[in-house]
This record gives structure tokens, C-alpha cells and sequence, in this order.
């Protein structure tokens, strides 16, 4: 199972009206649960660990190693929420090149307080956190080509 | 549908994209001298990209709108506010009857555009709205805006009616804005690419190494005719005489005192100065934006590459208009 087919099976997925998958080849198994309130995960030698700390698709030269991961769980990372991009695009941490970014790690941040922007036909498209928090962790670099759905911050939430 | 004037702030003007074609007449071209933000603040209030617009310049221009408008901010950052709130550039803004909007003082650039949908309604001489001030004819009675002026609006055309509603629906501002900074900067050093002008070789070799290794500093003397440099003095190698000819918008010529001045928006049709350089296309943009003691440094490019730059510069508009095509569901209705 490469990381293309993958990539495929899941948009497949993605665009069908079924909310969970299960799918064993080969010793490889995939179970897809679209629910947001449930993890989607790739494995067959998961390391715990890895599962709660990468997200989305994390490849390396051993496809046995794939892992998927989108949501937090609802047992475990509670404290962690993340913020995803609302369309494909370009990732931008600053409204201009000779601004300063929106936010850094560190930064606390409020439903309506734009965090970055996504470009798109030449047009910047302002995220917002929608959410509560303080940025622990940025996931993605500035001019990198982003997905759907893709996380961009690591929050950790506040009440 | 009108706009009051309440205060005309240095210089405010009706300008479109120029008086094109009667320069054989000794008529200059005029237009906006940031040609770019002019077409993009159209693009966002659903205008064709030559409608007029009101070019505002560094500061203190204030108006009031008397109806519910579709606007747009483009240009340098003047330091906009609507009601005293400041209101965010570069993406449509509905504002409402009774409002006013100040530009306040240059954070960066020079001139900003305001573009409102349906255009201005003030005639067209020789096919445009352009405000040609030194022969008072065209924009708002042919002169610079002026306290109490009652600048009338155009009707909507169905495009305009589509935008109006696509942004009626949006709570306060659209969250989307154009990505100017591709063509547009509004840096304190520019750099300015150039092509060689039909005099260049005239001028001694330490003139040519000067002009494309220092900086130039912008003077004062920086008006929508022309811009005057300051900086290492550009000699030609013998004392020479030439015929008038044909200049441009970016033609760089040189006077007996060796300063460089580039023409801008209002040029006369003609100079007889050596011309060492021409400012390519798509950096005129820059070039336009740029505040007295601001300084430049000149590129010399290739013809092909300034064609290139242009080319550039078209296919970006043409993705913007494509991109807010989408954003204001035009479906099929076309400019």
C-alpha cells in the first residue's frame, strides 16, 4: 500500500456517503471512521505513541509505518484541538510579505481572531481560529500548498 | 446616487485609464498613475477595469456617501477609516448611506483608489473620464476635487447588481482581499527594472555604472507629470543636441544638470532630453507609489524580459477576476 493509494482510497471515502470503512490486504488494515468524534487510522505496527502526536498523513520509507491521524481522540488529547484549513490553497502566516504573521506559537487566540490565510486565485482567504486557546504548535510552513480539511495550528484550548 | 465631497484632502481626482489616442494632438494621456490598483478596485465592486476611480493622494480626503454604496479601497494605505473605524482594503465593502470615509495620513504607497460600483458619472472628453488639470478638461469639471463637490454615481449594470447582493449577504467584511503584493510594494527602496533607452550609450561608462548601482532618491519635486531623482549626476560622454520625440509613461530622461526625472501620468507628449532608461510595464505600479525622499535602484532587463513581466501581470489580473468571479457567483454574467 503506497501513500497514493492511500491518498485515493481516502478521497474515495471522503465523497461517498458512508461514514466508516474497513479494508484488510495483504496483512495491511485500514479502518476509516468519518465521525469527528473518532479517530481514522492506518495500521498494522501502530506505535501508540506516534498515533496521538502526527498529524495527518505521515509517511516514512516503510509503508507498514503509515499513520493517519485527523481528530483528536475523545479519550485521550482532549486538551489539544486543531485548526484545519477551510479550502485548498496556499498557506500564509502574514497578511503581507513585510508584515508581521498573525500568530506564533504562544499566541492566544479567540473564535474570530484570523490566524493566517489561505491564497487562492490570487485572492487571501482569512481563517479564523473558531476556537479558544493558545497556539502550541504551527503544522504547516508558509507558502506550502495545503489540503481540504488539512490542520494548520495545534491549539490548546481554553474554557 | 451621489457622494459629497467634505474635505479634498492634498489632491483627489477622477482618474480611468487614460486619454489614449490623441497624443498626436498634443493631448496627454493622464489616467491613474497606479494603473494596477485602479483596475483591481474595479474588479472587486464589479466594474469593467477602466472605469473611472477617485485617485487620492498621501492624505486628507474625506467623503460622505449619500446612499448605500459597493466600494472598494485599493493602493497605498492611507490609513482609511469608515466612521472613524478603520475598514480593511483591497476586497468589496458595502457602506451604508449617511457614512464618511477619511483617508488619514501615508503608512505606505502614495495613492490609494477608491473604486464604487456603477462608476462615476461625469462625462467622457475625447473618450475619457480622466482629469486632465492643466487644460481643465475631463473628471469633475476638468480640475481637482474640491470641498462641497457633488460627485453623481452611475447606474448599476447587472454585474454591479449581483455584487451588491453577493456582499449584502456577508455580515460586516468579506474575510477574502486581493494578494497585491506580486506587482504592488510600498517599499522605502525600490528596486525598478528598466530597458536601456535610445540614448544610453551617450552616456560615459562611470554615468552608466552610477545609474544602475546607487540610489536614486526621490525628490519633492514628485508630482503626476513627472518625478524628479537625486543622486550621482549622469553626464554623456560629449555635448550633444537632440530632436523631440515621442516619450512615455516610465521614460527616464536626463537634463543639462544630470538628474534623472522620470515621466508619470501627466508627461507631455514629447522631450527632447536624452533618455537613458524606460521603465518597463509592470513596474510602474511601484514606481507610481512612491513617497518624496523614498529611493529607488535601477535593473536593466531585456526587452523580452520586460515583455515577460507584463504578460506576468496580465495573466494575475485575469486569475483575480477569475477568482472573484467565483467569490461573487457571477455565473455567466460577464463584465
Amino acid at each position: 500500500m503506497n501513500t497514493e493509494r492511500l491518498k485515493k482510497i481516502i478521497k474515495i471515502i471522503e465523497q461517498a456517503q458512508i461514514d466508516s470503512l474497513c479494508i484488510e490486504e495483504n496483512g495491511f488494515k485500514l479502518s476509516y471512521q468519518k465521525n469527528t468524534m473518532s479517530t481514522s487510522t492506518v495500521s498494522d505496527h501502530m506505535s501508540h505513541e506516534s498515533l496521538y502526536t502526527d498529524p495527518i498523513v505521515h509517511t516514512s520509507e516503510n509503508a507498514d509505518n503509515l499513520i493517519i491521524e485527523n481528530q483528536p481522540t475523545k479519550e485521550e488529547d482532549v486538551e489539544f484541538q486543531e485548526i484545519t484549513s477551510p479550502m485548498i490553497g496556499t498557506f500564509y502566516s502574514r497578511p503581507n510579505p513585510e508584515a508581521e504573521p498573525y500568530v506564533t506559537v504562544g499566541s492566544k487566540v479567540s473564535e474570530h481572531d484570523v490566524v493566517c490565510v489561505v491564497e487562492a486565485m490570487k485572492l487571501l482567504n482569512e481563517v479564523s481560529a473558531n476556537m479558544q486557546g493558545e497556539v502550541v504548535e504551527i503544522l504547516v510552513e508558509d507558502g506550502q500548498v495545503i489540503e481540504f480539511g488539512q490542520p494548520l495550528f495545534k491549539v490548546r484550548g481554553s474554557e | 446616487m451621489s457622494i459629497n465631497v467634505i474635505r479634498p484632502g492634498l489632491l483627489a481626482t477622477i482618474q480611468d485609464l487614460g486619454r489614449v489616442g490623441v497624443q498626436k494632438y498634443g493631448i496627454i494621456v493622464s489616467g491613474a498613475m497606479d494603473q494596477l490598483s485602479l483596475r483591481m478596485a474595479n474588479l472587486l465592486v464589479g466594474n469593467g477595469q477602466d472605469e473611472a476611480a477617485i485617485e487620492i493622494t498621501l492624505y486628507g480626503t474625506a467623503f460622505t456617501f449619500n446612499h448605500d454604496h459597493l466600494i472598494a479601497i485599493t493602493g497605498g494605505d492611507l490609513q482609511p477609516t469608515l466612521n472613524d473605524a478603520p475598514i480593511p482594503m483591497w476586497r468589496p465593502i458595502l457602506v451604508k448611506k449617511g457614512s464618511t470615509l477619511t483617508f488619514n495620513s501615508a503608512v505606505s504607497g502614495c495613492r490609494s483608489y477608491v473604486a464604487i460600483a456603477g462608476g462615476f458619472n461625469v462625462p467622457k472628453e475625447l473618450g475619457s473620464k480622466s482629469t486632465y488639470m492643466r487644460a481643465k478638461i475631463g473628471g469633475f469639471k476638468g480640475r481637482a476635487l474640491k470641498k462641497g463637490d457633488v460627485l453623481e454615481i452611475d447606474c448599476l449594470s447587472d454585474r454591479n447588481q449581483l455584487f451588491v447582493e453577493q456582499f449584502q449577504s456577508i455580515h460586516s467584511y468579506p474575510t477574502w482581499y486581493i494578494n497585491h503584493s506580486e506587482f504592488n510594494s510600498f517599499q522605502q527602496i525600490e528596486k525598478i527594472r528598466i530597458i536601456k533607452g535610445s540614448e544610453y550609450e551617450f552616456f560615459t561608462e562611470k554615468s552608466k555604472q552610477s545609474f544602475t548601482n546607487d540610489h536614486y532618491q526621490l525628490t519633492l519635486e514628485a508630482d503626476r507629470m513627472g518625478f524628479k531623482f537625486e543622486g550621482q549626476p549622469l553626464e554623456l560622454n560629449q555635448a550633444r543636441e537632440f530632436l523631440s520625440e515621442g516619450v512615455t509613461y516610465g521614460t527616464i530622461q536626463v537634463p543639462a544638470n544630470g538628474q534623472p526625472i522620470i515621466l508619470m501620468a501627466d508627461r507631455q507628449t514629447t522631450g527632447g532630453y536624452p533618455k537613458i532608461g524606460q521603465v518597463i510595464s509592470a513596474d510602474l505600479p511601484k514606481l507610481a507609489q512612491l513617497q518624496p525622499n523614498h529611493k529607488v535602484t535601477f535593473e536593466i532587463v531585456s526587452i523580452q524580459e520586460a515583455e515577460k513581466a507584463l504578460l506576468q501581470l496580465e495573466n494575475y489580473l485575469k486569475e483575480i477576476l477569475l477568482g472573484i468571479n467565483l467569490k461573487a457567483r457571477t455565473g455567466g454574467i460577464a463584465l
